[in-house]
């Protein structure tokens, strides 16, 4: 979490954002769920045979 | 009205034989939305002067032996992302709500209206189509007519909540995760959510471009048949428009023989409370569908849509995030602002995957034409509720909405969302799924199982009807 948080807020800089403190917790939290579901998607890579049929993290949809 | 007054298609033949005013209608409708919707908050707005003057047209047409079209005098509504002019679009936010007014009726909205449709108003959404409940913080929540203490669904959840409460009988909705047809399902309307580029997104304003898609909601699979008729359809001035011929119009009638129908199994045969997966074994039983099949990736499809959906939602909305992140509704703002700092590699990988994706999909529908799978995991949550406890564990109810439709949408494959009542007296959905571009299909099995009394709408029961 320490490693993703100083990532988080370097990319915020870069990106031109000022997030309030207030909100850090929670972008945090959403930005752990895009992760872990980044890292889902990585470790299939190029889907060519039947998948696991499990249920990814689920913070992050809508729409 | 009679029960042939109840859907859009009933109304309009009315109209065009000149039995019945369209500005008898259209009052009416703004009548309802004013005694009903307080209770509701499915409107954000109405333009009355505008609907009865488009109704005054359509009754001046019939008057005068003249056609109006398909749609005539039938009032319809839209979700408040797309343009209607002299509107301000304001997608559920409070930012946009500066924004000037539109010049223009968005694409779809034109096309309604073209057809003899007559606009009523725009409809309640989460904040720039990001949520699944609509529960706004400036518009407030929008409510379910078949239960006032829990939501309609979202992100189209007004337009779920309009038809369902009979305040009109034909909406526009977006579907970017799952947006028709979850309100459909919660509020118990059909909705489609057709082919990726399918209906021209012009007009409409984005939420995710590469996933985003027009779609209808209605009390009837004819309403759906019709609406789809006139809204599909090449548009140049569309970057992600399909360029293909128009279907042929639907035969309705043509029944299910020689159609191969299949459950889906693994992914979509858990994670829904009982009622649930129970709508969709219990239609199979009655129609005779034994076959099961697999859906594949769906966990690492759902995954990577939720990747492409934060880091496209976020580059859309990156200058007011820097802005104005303040005033962003609190549900959407932490996620917008996390999808603003994925690194590019997570949503390079997730486009990539979705390409194979696509295909490993595509290739189902060589042995089945309809996939038919649950539309979401439970009935309507009650507003504010944080979590639902499902086979013994406990899910976050607002994301969990999506987890049966999402996958789908990710492969861009047509999908028509039809309503069916539980035991417990609240609407769930099934969806039916088929192969790129078979929307014809998927209305020819919807329409036969609303025939059967399989399928269709159970009336909210509201004082103002």
């Amino acid at each position: 979490m320490d490693e993703l948080d100083t990532y988080a807020r370097a990319a915020a800089r870069l990106a031109g954002l000022e997030i309030d403190d207030a909100w850090w917790p929670g972008v945090v939290r959403h930005l752990t769920v895009l992760c872990d579901n980044a890292a889902l998607v990585e470790a299939v890579g190029i889907p060519t045979t039947a998948g696991s049929g499990e249920h990814p993290p689920s913070s992050e949809a809508g729409g | 009205m009679s029960p042939a007054l109840d859907d859009a298609v009933g109304i309009a033949q009315e109209v065009r034989a000149g039995r019945l005013s369209a500005v008898a209608v259209a009052e009416r409708a703004l009548d309802a939305i004013a005694a009903g919707d307080d209770a509701i908050h499915s409107f954000t707005g109405v333009v009355a002067d505008r609907a009865l003057a488009d109704a005054r047209r359509v009754d001046e047409t019939v008057a005068a032996g003249g056609d109006p079209g398909p749609l005539a005098g039938a009032p319809f509504a839209v979700k408040n992302l797309f343009d209607v002019a002299g509107e301000v679009t304001v997608a559920g936010s409070k930012i946009s709500a500066d924004d000037p007014p539109a010049s223009a009726d968005a694409e779809a909205v034109r096309r309604l209206s073209q057809a003899g449709g007559v606009l009523i108003g725009m409809l309640n959404m989460d904040e720039y189509a990001y949520g699944f409940t609509t529960e706004n913080a400036h518009y407030g929540a929008c409510r379910n007519p078949f239960d006032l203490t829990r939501v309609a669904g979202g992100s189209s959840g007004g337009s779920g909540a309009a038809v369902a409460a009979g305040f009109v009988p034909l909406t526009l909705g977006s579907d970017t995760n799952g947006s028709v047809r979850v309100p459909a399902a919660l509020c118990g309307v059909f909705g489609l959510k057709p082919t990726f580029g399918r209906i021209s997104c012009r007009g409409m304003l984005p939420f995710c471009d590469t996933l985003d898609v027009v779609g209808a909601l209605a009390p009837s699979v004819r309403d759906l048949a019709v609406s789809f008729a006139i809204l599909h359809g090449h548009d140049p001035a569309d970057p992600v428009s399909a360029d293909r011929p128009r279907d042929p119009a639907i035969d309705l009638g043509a029944g299910i023989d020689g159609l191969r129908l299949a459950v889906a199994d693994g992914y979509f045969a858990r994670g829904g409370t009982p009622d649930a997966l129970a709508a969709v074994s219990d239609l199979a039983d009655a129609l005779g569908v034994s076959e099961r099949i697999s859906i594949p990736y769906a966990r690492e499809a759902r995954a990577a849509a939720m990747v492409i959906t934060a880091t496209e939602g976020a580059q859309l909305h990156l200058e007011s995030l820097r802005r104005r992140p303040g005033d962003f509704d609190p549900m959407t703002r932490d996620r917008f602002l996390a999808g603003a700092l994925a690194p590019a590699r997570a949503y390079l990988q997730a486009q990539a995957f979705r390409v194979a994706f696509r295909e490993r999909m595509a290739e189902l529908f060589d042995t089945v034409d309809v996939i038919l799978a649950p539309a979401t995991p439970f009935p309507a949550p009650v507003v504010g509720q944080r979590d639902a406890v499902v086979d013994g564990s406990s899910v976050l109810t607002q994301p969990y909405l999506g987890v049966y439709t999402q996958p789908i949408s990710f492969a861009g494959l047509p999908v028509l969302a039809i309503p069916v009542t539980t035991t417990g007296g609240l609407p769930l959905g099934v969806q039916l799924i088929g192969r790129h571009f078979a929307e014809s299909t998927l209305l020819r099995v919807a329409a036969e199982l609303e025939q059967r009394g399989l399928a269709g709408v159970a009336r909210a029961v509201t004082p103002w009807r």
